[in-house]
């Protein structure tokens, strides 16, 4: 009986249960020591006997101990809030910054400031005047609390962990006012509770030890060698079974980013619904960017609130002569196009301004003046950058969905019947809705809601008829649907992330973790 | 994007019949207008109007008005007071030419202001002077209590050292010079006015000072309290038609809240009367709206639905329509603008969505093609793929590289430093990803296949957008040899070359362990370990290998190549 189980262990499995003939109960710990190797291999080995029944596991007392969590680490390394704080201050001096420009430069809400300025206010170290204004004093070194906080940080992140009973009431006062959640997401430690496993045979297991022979342990053969194959002995001797059960290491793979994976799917359903791509640059002028599209240049969104504008250089050396004074005449009168236009002069130089793109229209624009296919289908996945305070539902350097559809006998009710199309076969919808909108360069235009499976009616994207005011200026006689859409939150629903930012993801062990976009 | 509040209740009390929360929200639909948010105890509700060319829609009146006729499908009644005569004057003095020329004004009568009337007309000031008006530089409005005013009145310049009155909020009296140094509302707006040589100013004829548009009204007259029911409203500006708009939109409003709107006549020194009935004449092809909607309409349908949106139609003829906008409005400047009314006014839902039917061919743009390609051998290495943002700092790019002044396109309103120039290497992306994982097991072999912008003042823009390969291999035993294998079997497989790399230095990298990787002669990227100072700059612990390779350039080369061989 014993010896068909023999048959069945593995080396380490042996080497585990060799560790049981001194002493009938072990705790991890002491295992670990013993065991001299990777430390997963024993887990594994321990994992395999209790899953045959020949180890017994026991939950010993409770200790609760302490880490430094990774924000910890990032604080050991970049140095505390308080520090940064202290320093920005310090480097600012004379320049009496309020407490909004402190907050603003370091990336802290009022929230995380508030607590520095009481300490700091306590060590007279700062005072705040009129308007929220700091005065600083220089002369004063960094209350000795933050050192505290910075050795206590030093000490603990030397130790796997830290048992908290070894904690003087002081250390523990300041892992308390730093641990605002257990493991919460800004605190600099973790207290947690560690249970120490205690590890001894069963009565099966202690007959198997008395089994196994060193004999045994050489008879069996583990992995196929080349040499027993050559040899020919591969006819003489035994193998091992293996539980081919138990679970395997891990490996890492190739992969590609699970964003552009969704990316790359809406690619290829464009692709298969007729779409050519369009590319361009990312530095754009005015206008292409807007000014081909009739937005006039006194156009609210065009203020310096949404656009990035280039330092230098400034202006772009030369735009097509026949589309800049075609689209500057049907700005002041209408031109050829049968429209009173917007009735101001306008700025030819403005036009040169460059700028970063802040739609995919642009490429619209310059696909139009291109001389597009009649009919044609056009569609860009375009990198586009707005003047947006980056937070969780705001990127200021993102994608966008964009195209245009050009043909003789454009109407209406077609683009609707386009936008129903994107609504089932992009964002898996059943009911659509459409709702009047605004857009300056679309005459009718129109919002698409959708009925999303898992996040009910949600607006997808806009679209319209470009005006006339656009499409003729760039040679362009038949009508032209425009839409634009927006997937970041159907592309956060497949990757299951709630920041908007996480799209861009620095967190290898995230991307690692995260299944396969469907 | 205008966001204006109102109390539900208020706005019901401007239909014909009250609407629930549901039937709200559709109706104001159709002015693409949203509420975002709705407080059920007090039924205060905040309105986003898309429409940033309709500052008429900007206020509970003007989407009453919008809903009256889109959902309710009633027609938009004329306002009759924009025939009837003046009731009193107002001279232009000619030395406001340069500086704020036009004004225009009218009376109100037996209005008496309720408190939800006067938080409506201080709410569309302040939304028409802030967004339509681009705070108050084309156009301002003032109001006020008109039993303290006497006609005639003068529009005019004065010496801002020599003239004084107590302006609103104040209890003693100013320059126009002080105003500006001292009144919150100067400090704010003064910049408008202050290099003028005169200031303008509203003044009776007991010679009191009305006000100092832009900035502000007197304590006496501009001040406006519920139960009030006479009013005299101005608006001035450097622009004509702004005026008039703004000044029609502000009589409508009184006018549908019950007032008797009393115009005045401005002497500039020709007459003109104000509200003035402004319109755009737009001609309106039947054939053309038919085949825009993709519908057969009769000419009464259309007349109908454009009724319901404020459209006269002055004349039919052959099929041509001649529309009369209603002078509230100023964005009618073609007939797809009339077409779009039409539509919204029959509704959205009325037109059955049709399939495109024609035959186009999808075709994938040629980067975006070869980028598969790598792309797809990249991951067959082993290699886990990145995205990151394309703004980054001058810190991350040029400080932690060692490039000391590099040079990159930067923006100039940054709104953080974070995010103030367009990257022109991909490298420092992966490095400060490396930065960020120090946890996590190695090896890390992590790539980014992305756009960059590299400054080149040969071109039209001074720069160009292309795409770049960066791949970086970090772990306790990563080599510069390790890596190079890894770019070897990338050209093999993709450009079909032998690797051809010579010596070179990169601030950032280890010399003597660096190269540049040649393809057809060209210099199209480099490989080399990062240099420890680098690391060090990034905190990072283990050795990294890393390279990057210009696409666009590798494409080029590789595609001549094959040119000359075929030749």
């Amino acid at each position: 009986m014993e010896q068909n189980i023999i048959d069945t262990l593995h080396p380490l499995e042996i080497k585990l249960l060799d560790l049981f003939r001194e002493a009938s109960r072990v705790s991890e710990a002491e295992l670990l020591t013993l065991w001299k190797e990777e430390p997963s291999s024993l887990r594994t080995a321990i994992q395999w006997l209790i899953h045959k029944n020949i180890l017994n596991e026991e939950k010993g007392t409770e200790e609760e101990i302490v880490t430094v969590t990774e924000t910890g680490m990032q604080t050991l390394k970049e140095g505390l809030i308080e520090e940064k704080v202290y320093l920005t201050l310090k480097n600012s001096q004379g320049k009496n910054l309020t407490l909004k420009e402190l907050a603003f430069s370091l990336n802290l809400t009022a929230e995380e400031l508030g607590p520095i300025i009481g300490l700091f206010k306590q060590h007279n170290l700062i005072t705040i005047e009129r308007e929220g204004k700091i005065s600083f004093s220089s002369l004063l070194p960094i209350p000795k609390e933050v050192e505290e906080k910075k050795k206590l940080l030093q000490e603990i992140s030397r130790h796997n962990y830290y048992p908290t009973k070894y904690l003087t009431s002081k250390q523990r006062e300041i892992i308390k006012s730093v641990s605002r959640k257990r493991g919460g997401k800004k605190s600099l430690f973790k207290i947690d509770t560690l249970i120490e496993k205690y590890y001894s045979l069963t009565r099966e297991g202690e007959l198997l030890l008395k089994a196994l022979s060193t004999a045994d342990k050489m008879a069996l053969v583990g992995p196929l060698t080349s040499e027993l194959l050559e040899s020919g002995k591969w006819r003489e001797v035994k193998f091992r079974e293996y539980n081919i059960n138990l679970p395997a290491p891990k490996v890492i793979i190739g992969r590609k980013n699970p964003y552009r994976d969704f990316l790359e799917k809406t690619r290829k359903k464009f692709l298969a619904m007729g779409f050519q791509e369009m590319e361009g640059p990312l530095v754009e002028t005015e206008f292409w960017n807007m000014d081909a599209l009739f937005m006039p240049q006194f156009h609210s969104a065009r203020q310096i609130h949404d656009i990035y504008y280039v330092k230098s250089p400034k202006y772009a050396r030369k735009l097509p002569e026949t589309f800049i004074s075609k689209v500057a005449i049907t700005h002041k009168n209408g031109g050829e196009t049968g429209s009173r236009g917007w009735g101001y002069e306008f700025d030819m130089k403005k036009s040169h301004r460059l700028i970063l793109r802040s739609q995919g229209t642009a490429l619209s624009a310059r696909a139009l003046a291109k001389g597009p296919d009649i009919p044609g289908k056009y569609f860009a996945i375009a990198r586009c950058f707005r003047y947006d305070k980056v937070d969780i539902t705001h990127n200021c350097d993102f994608y966008q969905i964009e195209g245009i559809v050009v043909d003789t006998d454009i109407n209406f009710p077609k683009l609707l019947g386009l936008l129903d199309l994107f609504a089932r076969e992009l964002a898996s919808a059943s009911e659509v809705k459409f709702v009047p909108d605004y857009f300056p360069f679309t005459e009718p235009s129109v919002a698409l809601h959708v009925k999303h499976p898992q996040m009910g009616w949600m607006e997808l994207g806009g679209a319209g008829i470009f005006r006339p005011e656009v499409t003729i200026p760039l040679g362009v006689e038949v009508p032209v649907i425009a839409w634009g859409l927006g997937l970041d939150r159907i592309a956060m629903i497949a990757l299951d992330i709630f920041d908007i930012r996480e799209l861009f993801t620095h967190n290898l062990s995230q991307l690692r973790n995260r299944k396969v976009v469907k | 994007m205008p966001t204006i509040s109102c109390n539900i209740k208020d706005l019901c009390l401007l239909l014909p019949s009250s609407l629930s929360l549901e039937e709200l929200k559709y109706a104001l639909e159709k002015a693409k207008a949203e509420i975002k948010e709705y407080l059920e105890e007090t039924g205060e509700i905040k309105i986003e109007i898309a429409d940033t060319n309709r500052p008429d829609l900007w206020s509970p009146e003007g989407l009453a008005r919008q809903i009256r006729g889109a959902y309710f499908k009633e027609p938009l009644v004329e306002y009759k007071f924009f025939n009837e005569k003046p009731v009193g004057e107002i001279k232009v003095h000619p030395n406001l030419k340069d500086i704020r020329p036009y004004i225009g004004a009218f009376l109100v009568e037996n209005l008496v202001i309720s408190e939800d009337i006067l938080l409506s007309l201080i709410q569309t000031q302040e939304k028409l002077a802030d967004n339509f008006g681009r705070k108050r530089e084309t156009i301002a409005i003032g109001i006020y209590n008109a039993k303290k005013i006497t006609f005639p009145l003068s529009y005019t310049g004065v010496e801002p050292l020599k003239t004084r009155f107590i302006p609103l909020e104040f209890t003693e009296a100013l320059t126009l010079e002080e105003i500006l140094k001292i009144h919150p509302k100067g400090k704010e707006y003064g910049h408008l006015v202050k290099d003028s040589p005169v200031y303008p100013v509203i003044i009776d004829s007991r010679e009191n000072i009305l006000s100092f548009p832009p900035i502000i009204n007197s304590a006496s007259a501009g001040k406006v309290k519920v139960g009030d029911d006479y009013l005299f409203v101005e608006v001035t500006g450097k622009d004509l038609r702004a005026v008039h708009l703004t000044i029609n939109i502000l009589a409508c409003n009184l006018a549908d809240r019950g007032g008797e709107i009393k115009p005045l006549a401005i002497i500039y020194p020709e007459k003109v009367v104000t509200p003035q009935p402004i319109t755009d004449t737009i001609k309106l092809n039947i054939n053309y709206l038919n085949k825009i909607l993709g519908e057969n309409l009769s000419s009464e349908e259309i007349k109908f639905h454009l009724n319901q949106m404020g459209h006269k139609i002055v004349e039919e003829k052959d099929g041509v329509f001649i529309c009369q906008s209603p002078p509230y409005r100023m964005d009618c400047m073609h007939e797809v603008d009339l077409i779009e009314d039409f539509a919204i006014a029959r509704g959205y839902d009325t037109f059955t969505p049709k399939p495109l039917t024609k035959f186009t061919l999808g075709r994938i743009s040629p980067f975006v093609e070869e980028s598969l390609v790598i792309r797809d051998i990249m991951i067959g290495m082993g290699f886990e793929e990145f995205i990151t943002y394309i703004l980054n700092s001058r810190e991350n790019l040029f400080t932690k590289m060692n490039i000391p002044g590099g040079e990159a396109i930067e923006i100039e309103n940054i709104m953080s430093e974070r995010y103030a120039i367009l990257r022109p290497l991909i490298l420092p992306s992966l490095l400060e990803i490396e930065s960020k994982n120090a946890k996590v097991e190695y090896p890390h072999k992590i790539f980014e296949l992305g756009e960059v912008v590299e400054v080149d003042s040969k071109e039209n823009y001074g720069c160009k957008t292309t795409l770049h390969l960066g791949a970086l291999l970090a772990y306790p035993k990563a080599t510069f040899s390790e890596l190079q294998s890894y770019l070897q079997a990338l050209f093999y497989y993709y450009a079909g070359e032998k690797l051809i790399l010579e010596p070179a230095n990169f601030s950032f990298l280890i010399p003597g362990r660096t190269g540049e990787i040649i393809l057809s002669k060209q210099k199209v990227g480099f490989i080399g370990e990062v240099h420890p100072a680098v690391l060090t700059n990034w905190g990072i612990i283990v050795p990294t290998v890393a390279f990057e390779i210009d696409i666009r350039k590798v494409k080029k080369s590789y595609e001549d190549g094959r040119i000359k061989k075929a030749v």
